[in-house]
């Protein structure tokens, strides 16, 4: 079974299912679900908004999954979005252009693979990984992507969708050992869409 | 001196962006790099340097001198005090 889990600023959705709706009154949808997780890990409030994402999304999605079988090198990680990290890159030209004063801690965003850098330091995996920019989530190359890594040297990939811009918060991850199909895909989509 | 403390405790919480942490969990001798519950890393250093630079005007030109005046909020304390920018 290829297990999935998206986030958005709504709620929580496991394999299609909603788990967790967002208090009406949240301040912080990403907080809340970091305090739902019961999460320890001080780092996570300095990450950009993808890396939050990222990170949140795979505590849910790991719930589901034994990975225990995989060594730390055999789970690839692909990943990808629309607009890059153009929203901390903003942030980033905000903090020299008009407040003087270049933020290390966001620069060091300002590259979207830096996600995937988090969710390995995190759950230290150590397998092969890419970031992709596609145009939306149905032109992402998962299908090709997946089946040549699980043919080489990976026996898993963890993927998905991660985006952040002024109107728009939403993390799709899925994990799957077998390679896919179109079907498989399709229904992908439709959770992804839900 | 505990008050400079204090409010240097407050610009570290703000300019690390320390969740949850209020200026009475900082310890002023522990090392604050290796203090778990802070989770700093080799970026918190840099953002040391920037604070340093905004809020005292002091520029630390030589890295190798973070080691030691970032060891914790005596040595920052001490590392301010001497070189403040009138």
């Amino acid at each position: 079974m290829i297990h999935s889990c998206k986030i958005t600023a709504q709620g929580v959705w496991i394999n299609g299912k909603n788990i967790y709706r967002i208090s009406e009154d949240s301040e912080d949808w990403k907080k809340e679900l970091y305090k739902k997780l019961q999460l320890s890990y001080p780092k996570f409030f300095k990450m950009d908004d993808l890396s939050k994402m990222s990170i949140l999304t795979f505590e849910f999605l790991k719930k589901e999954l034994v990975l225990d079988s995989f060594n730390d090198d055999e789970i690839a990680l692909l990943l990808g979005n629309k607009n890059s990290s153009l929203y901390t890159d903003n942030l980033f030209s905000d903090s020299y252009l008009n407040k003087k004063q270049a933020s290390p801690s966001l620069f060091v965003y300002t590259l979207p693979n830096i996600t995937i850098g988090e969710l390995a330091i995190k759950n230290k995996f150590y397998g092969e990984n890419i970031f992709l920019i596609a145009a939306n989530f149905e032109q992402m190359p998962y299908l090709e992507l997946v089946n040549n890594k699980l043919q080489n040297y990976s026996k898993a990939c963890l993927c998905g969708w991660v985006e952040k811009t002024i109107n728009k918060e939403e993390c799709f991850l899925f994990f799957t050992s077998s390679a896919l199909n179109n079907k498989d895909l399709n229904e992908l989509y439709k959770k992804y869409k839900n | 001196m505990d008050a400079f403390k204090t409010q240097l405790k407050e610009q570290i919480i703000e300019q690390l962006n320390l969740e949850d942490i209020k200026p009475e969990d900082i310890d002023n001798s522990t090392a604050l790099f290796g203090d778990e519950k802070l989770g700093l890393d080799s970026i918190d250093a840099l953002e040391f340097i920037v604070l340093l630079d905004q809020n005292y005007g002091i520029k630390i030109s030589d890295p190798s001198h973070g080691k030691d005046v970032f060891h914790s909020v005596d040595s920052l304390s001490k590392y301010i005090q001497a070189n403040k920018a009138n």
